[in-house]
């Protein structure tokens, strides 16, 4: 059986971001929104798709996408 | 309505920001128009552009043309495809000039013959470093240095007509949206419009899943105004299946691990692609690579990427021009030259950048609706190629830029009908009033009918699939939007299972196997009966006719002249010899 599919990961490392905005016009779904603090955050994690354009964008690596392996083993496709 | 009413003018409108888009706003803005884009995303980032793998596949003086069009098929108009082949070098050198860093050898730009691309088996492509999100950053940049305007955010739902109709009798005179962000509808008044909003990707990508189609956003936004614009459609038949790993995103670019030393294997380490000849195996186009995971899925395996004969240069060489694929890989924990990485075909019928299937249109890109222009995935192509790469559309969208800059020298800007700028407004914004239906109901139901449609497909199934969809359809009204952002899926998802029903309809219409489209009602591809161009267009009654336009043999058969008759598919050669292969 294969393993449960997941959503990717968005990590924003708040103590490293410089509240420039730049992740927001990067995500090509419209995942990011910033906060009245200033700070990004993921509204809409569902739609990520895990492209890397807003980790790419950011310059100062303060945020990081994961994405997760769950297949597990060969099994007959639909 | 809270709604603010924004206008705009400009001589020229363009719907949609990825490489044809661009290409025709600088082209456009440098013929001396005023130009104006609006992007459902963000221009620059997206689309299939900024995620498409930097493969630009180019002609090189020297080249040998035959090359270039081999292995383009028979629905090929090869006067305007030889044109385009010269015109991707002219683009290419374009890019350069701009900064656009292609991979390189010696100061030369370096090209390799791995990169074939969707079916096409005469690929030579350049590499893109930083595949096609870097070029489209520099892109982007140049036409915002021209002072191309930008609508970011705002999806385009339909385009307005001097009659205020629906299909229309009339022109066309601009385009109305709404913002995805602020209570704002955006009525778009231009000479011209040139509709780049791409081609039609359903997106598998579920609750709970981590894996879409190509990038969500390509909705088929532009086939699906098109249509129900009634300009006149072609080449929706050309459907494809499409690969994507089990677990990720879509892999713009996995065919071009093939040449690079990787094979396609399942479980048990065989190579699947050996099965369809020594070629396939040696230069593995995605469209044969879909038969091959086909049969192994009847069979009852799975395939996977095996990497473990790359060489750390070709390793490299993918980070540069596949550089999404290759950090997915790395970030899930993948180790390509040594784990087996699972992929699926996927039913995507003709879809974002490597499809041919929309507007059909002329040389001067014009559609069949004045002051309509259309190019990219959004467009046929003029059946320039079953389908569209990076370096097509974007030779596409110079060329539209171009004609549309002086269509608009010569046009006047019309006003919109009231009546229709209220009808589509509110149109668009009903889904944030409706009633019980999630988004996600009607996404899981389509999904599923696509699913079952199958890689091997029949009459029935295709029936049955486009059934569910209507059936869909005729209770959309009900699907509630959550919010805005909720609310630019639910209209995407709309003009997806529009444009689908109709991508269905032409392939029951065609009776046969061609390409990616495998029925086994129909196991021969027909060059007897269907050496021809299906067409459609919305009629005013609400009906889709379809018809069959003869091809032109001596626009279309240059240097490669199909053999008139029957012949098996591919795929069923292989699946019937092993039918017939002693136990």
């Amino acid at each position: 059986m294969a393993g449960q599919p997941r959503y990717p990961t968005i990590e924003i490392y708040k103590e490293v971001c410089i509240r420039c905005g730049a992740c927001d016009p990067a995500c090509p779904e419209d995942v990011m929104r910033i906060g009245a603090d200033g700070y990004p955050f993921a509204k809409y994690t569902e739609d990520c798709q895990a492209c890397f354009l807003c980790e790419w964008d950011c310059p100062v690596n303060a945020i990081k996408i994961s994405v997760h392996k769950w297949w597990e083993e060969d099994q007959p496709a639909a | 309505m809270a709604e603010k009413i924004v206008h705009h003018q400009a001589d020229v409108l363009i719907i949609g920001g990825g490489a044809a888009g661009a290409m025709a706003a600088i082209r456009a803005k440098e013929c001396g128009a005023d130009v104006l884009l609006a992007d459902k995303s963000v221009f620059g980032a997206s689309g299939c552009a900024a995620l498409a793998s930097g493969a630009y596949i180019t002609y090189m003086p020297g080249d040998d043309l035959a090359f270039h069009l081999a292995g383009r098929g028979v629905l090929v108009n090869q006067t305007q495809a030889i044109k385009a082949i010269y015109a991707t070098y002219d683009v290419l050198k374009i890019l350069d000039g701009w900064g656009v860093r292609f991979v390189k050898e010696n100061g030369e730009i370096w090209r390799g013959k791995g990169f074939s691309g969707a079916a096409a088996s005469g690929g030579l492509a350049a590499g893109l470093v930083g595949g096609g999100t870097a070029m489209m950053k520099v892109v982007r940049k140049e036409a915002l240095r021209r002072g191309v305007r930008v609508l970011n955010r705002t999806p385009i739902t339909d385009l307005l007509t001097s009659d205020g109709r629906l299909p229309t009798a009339g022109q066309v005179i601009g385009a109305i949206g709404f913002s995805g962000r602020e209570e704002e509808i955006h009525v778009c008044q231009a000479k011209s419009v040139v509709m780049c909003a791409g081609g039609f990707n359903f997106g598998y990508k579920r609750p709970g899943q981590n894996f879409a189609g190509m990038p969500l956003d390509i909705t088929s936004d532009g086939v699906a105004m098109q249509l129900r614009a009634g300009a006149v459609m072609g080449n929706m038949a050309v459907g494809s299946k499409y690969l994507q790993s089990m677990e990720f995103c879509c892999a713009p670019g996995i065919e071009h691990f093939t040449t690079m030393g990787t094979g396609w294997v399942n479980k048990d380490g065989v190579d699947v692609m050996r099965r369809f000849g020594e070629s396939e195996a040696e230069f593995t186009r995605r469209l044969s690579l879909g038969h091959a995971v086909a049969l192994e899925m009847l069979e009852g395996r799975s395939v996977y990427l095996d990497g473990s004969q790359l060489t750390p240069d070709k390793v490299r060489l993918l980070w540069n021009v596949i550089p999404i694929i290759m950090q997915t890989f790395e970030n899930a924990g993948y180790e390509i030259t040594r784990d087996r990485i699972p992929y699926i075909p996927v039913n995507a019928a003709t879809y974002g950048s490597s499809h041919g299937g929309g507007a059909v249109v002329n040389e001067k890109l014009e559609t069949s609706l004045p002051g309509l222009f259309a190019a990219g995935a959004s467009s046929d192509g003029m059946n320039i190629s079953p389908n569209l790469n990076l370096s097509w559309c974007m030779v596409l969208g110079w060329w539209a830029g171009e004609h549309a800059a002086k269509y608009a020298q010569s046009a006047s800007l019309r006003d919109a009908m009231p009546e229709q700028v209220g009808d589509l407004s509110r149109k668009a914004l009903k889904y944030l009033n409706g009633d019980r239906l999630t988004f996600n109901d009607v996404h899981g139901k389509a999904a599923q009918a696509l699913i079952d449609l199958g890689v091997i497909t029949s009459d029935e199934k295709l029936t049955l699939a486009r059934n569910t969809l209507l059936d869909l359809l005729a209770v959309y009204d009900k699907v509630k939007a959550k919010d805005r952002h909720d609310l630019v899926k639910v209209v995407g998802l709309r003009n997806s299972l529009e444009a689908l029903t109709v991508i269905l309809q032409y392939l029951l219409h065609r009776q046969e196997s061609r390409g990616s489209v495998i029925n086994s009602d129909h196991p021969e591809t027909d060059n007897q009966n269907w050496l021809t161009l299906t067409k459609s267009k919305l009629e005013p009654d609400g009906k889709i006719k379809l018809w069959d336009d003869p091809i032109p043999r001596e626009t279309f058969y240059v240097h490669y002249k199909p053999k008139p008759g029957m012949s098996m598919h591919p795929f069923f050669k292989v699946v019937g010899r092993q039918v017939d292969a002693p136990k």
